[in-house]
């Protein structure tokens, strides 16, 4: 056992400085105390990687669009590059979010569903806004979203351990383009309907279809 | 058996505010005489864990709460190689929110703070302990000190102790006023740094009693004073020095439960320049006695629960629950403390197995604003004080242990992983095995 006068304790013979005020200690003992030596944890991070490369070109694309956009105005005063933006954007969000995440393929789907109904929104906003996105996409990509849910459930037949959460989730979606047509913000009232009453079925075919396990599913995921 | 658990009240605190910075994960180890054989210990794991259903676990959002689901996958012992109180990914880790480590000699439990609290963990590192040993071929008896596998799983083990005793009353809490908080240099490569200080608990123990306090008073009483003196000169602020003290509410409020039950208490000891050490004892004790008095713990759990139990918090959706949790526990939480001291006592472990133990270790996670907490222990007559720091600054270490070591005399021995020292930093070119 080896003494740090300095700070007046006895150290474990594993350390060749004293651990609390790092003075010399002499030589460097095995000990039943020891811990990992965090080698791993040590490496230098990398400078480049593939997910800081695409940041960095994600980011560059823009700044560069939009200088154009901006140098070019006299010429062509539209806001393009906010189009081009947005394209970006999800590219780079498809790239991380779904093609290489890890997480559920329910959550992926809806931020699909999300990402792209935005992507869309935009590019109606930048072609004078016909509203056809509200009125005719939104309520079919819910549909998708709805149905690809439904399928995976079906096909790994675990419905309602892993997926009536995302279920329930597309439910709601499936809700937005009627809500849009009733605050006035779309213009056409069926395909809104269709989404929801597409949307509602499928819950309504989960709770037939389903086992005794529904109750208590619910149970566990709306308990207050 | 039950497939699925609520959050306890102590533990949905954690699922919002954990990040990278504050895993809220802890580490209890058990130091054997020999080095540690992972089949063995992986034999114990599929031994003990169905015995403590409440730990196997993973963890589900709700639309209002996270719960718990069972888990019957397996759950892989690992060698340790991550510094301690590292962030649980549960998609790594079979879903579940712990993990057992060996090294060495050394088996590691860490736990996601939301499944149980200490003395829960100690009661599964001993009963794993105890298989351990067993399979290895070792002559040990329960002694009815540890838990066996062949006892069924009783309703007691996995009841919630809050609720148990929750007597509705409506508590105003007391408004307090933001404590110092340490700052420091964040290491070069963000992680853990543990060092652990070992002595004489009957040794401690007398010291603390002439001084006129528990061990818990005391050590807490010498935090603060280690604080003041080595901070005071760095500009330190007038905010009073805090130590939150974490209360296993099993003993006034019986229960034998396995998971969360434990009340924190803050206590403060006014202006640290004019108190003598004996006087600052005397104060924090009799601080400590008032808020652990069998109504002052039912008032905690009271307002703990009451946070949770208000209709109206109730049905606010997850996601904004947990930026409001988040929120509460930075204003009235976080602030409010400078430190905390975590005492799990004395673990007893029957005679037949702690001849084959070395030590108990046990180590706090730190967070951005409680960059250095401490965890105390003791096994026989061997207590260990653990301090686990996200910061380079070690003066408050080095002044506490001193003052035990020069002026009370005792004999203190420390060791560390040398998290940002030169042996890690070595490691990097020449890995010295």
């Amino acid at each position: 056992m080896q003494r740090c006068d300095n700070c007046g304790l006895s150290v474990d013979n594993q350390h060749e400085r004293c651990p609390l005020c790092a003075k010399p200690l002499g030589g460097r003992g095995e000990s039943v105390l020891e811990y990992p030596p965090y080698a791993r944890l040590y490496r230098e991070e990398k400078a480049v990687t593939p997910r800081k490369l695409t940041v960095f070109v994600t980011i560059a694309a823009i700044i560069i669009v939009g200088t154009i956009n901006i140098l070019t105005a006299s010429e062509n005063p539209r806001p393009w590059s906010i189009v081009v933006a947005a394209c970006l954007l999800y590219a780079f969000m498809t790239l991380h979010g779904t093609i290489l995440s890890r997480s559920h393929f329910g959550r992926k789907v809806l931020e699909q569903f999300a990402a792209l109904s935005i992507l869309m929104v935009v590019f109606d906003l930048e072609s004078g806004f016909s509203r056809w996105s509200l009125n005719y996409v939104l309520p079919v990509f819910s549909f998708t979203a709805t149905l690809a849910i439904t399928v995976a459930a079906i096909a790994k037949r675990s419905l309602w351990r892993e997926y009536s959460g995302f279920l329930l989730a597309a439910f709601f979606a499936s809700l937005l383009p009627g809500a849009l047509y009733l605050i006035g913000l779309s213009s056409v009232a069926w395909t809104g309907a269709l989404s929801a009453v597409y949307s509602l079925l499928s819950i309504v075919g989960l709770m037939v279809f389903s086992d005794r396990k529904l109750k208590d599913e619910v149970r566990k995921r709306f308990h207050t | 058996m039950r497939r699925w658990y609520r959050l306890d009240n102590a533990g949905k605190l954690y699922p919002a505010v954990a990040t990278q910075r504050n895993s809220s994960v802890y580490r209890v180890s058990g130091v054997l005489k020999e080095r540690i054989d992972a089949s063995i210990l992986q034999k114990a794991v599929d031994m003990v864990l169905p015995r403590f259903p409440m730990l196997a676990v993973r963890m589900r959002r709700g639309v209002f709460w996270h719960y718990f689901d069972a888990n019957d996958r397996r759950l892989f012992v690992r060698e340790d190689g991550d510094f301690p109180c590292y962030p649980i990914d549960p998609q790594a880790e079979n879903g579940y929110l712990m993990k057992v480590l060996y090294y060495r000699c050394r088996v590691s439990v860490e736990i996601f703070h939301s499944v149980t609290d200490g003395s829960g963990a100690i009661e599964f590192l001993k009963s794993l302990l105890f298989y351990y040993l067993l399979f290895s071929g070792k002559e040990v008896r329960s002694e009815g000190l540890v838990r066996e596998c062949d006892e069924a799983v009783s309703p007691s083990d996995v009841e919630d102790g809050f609720r148990r005793y929750y007597a509705e009353a409506s508590i105003v809490p007391e408004a307090r006023e933001n404590a110092y908080i340490i700052r420091g240099t964040d290491f070069d490569v963000p992680g853990n740094n543990v060092v652990h200080g070992a002595l004489s608990a009957s040794g401690l123990n007398a010291v603390a009693r002439r001084r006129g306090g528990t061990i818990t008073a005391y050590l807490a009483a010498v935090l603060m004073r280690s604080i003041y003196q080595t901070r005071q000169s760095r500009g330190m602020d007038e905010r009073p020095v805090v130590v939150a003290i974490p209360v296993n509410l099993r003993k006034l409020f019986p229960s034998r439960t396995l998971r969360n039950f434990y009340g924190v208490v803050n206590v403060e000891a006014g202006d640290l320049a004019v108190v003598d050490l004996d006087a600052l004892v005397a104060r924090v004790d009799a601080s400590l006695r008032e808020k652990t008095s069998a109504e002052a713990l039912q008032g905690l759990i009271t307002a703990n629960v009451n946070l949770e139990a208000r209709r109206a918090a109730r049905i606010v959706p997850l996601f904004a629950k947990k930026l409001l949790i988040r929120l509460g526990n930075d204003l009235w939480g976080e602030t409010k403390k400078t430190i905390t001291l975590s005492n799990l006592g004395r673990i007893d472990l029957p005679s037949t197995m702690s001849e084959h133990v070395e030590q108990i270790e046990c180590a706090a996670f730190p967070t951005p604003r409680s960059p250095i907490n401490c965890g105390v222990c003791s096994l026989g007559d061997r207590l260990l004080i653990t301090f686990t720091r996200a910061i380079e600054e070690a003066d408050i270490l080095q002044r506490f242990f001193s003052h035990l070591s020069r002026e009370e005399g005792l004999d203190v021995f420390i060791y560390s992983n040398d998290w940002g020292g030169l042996r890690c930093k070595d490691a990097t070119t020449v890995d010295s095995r």
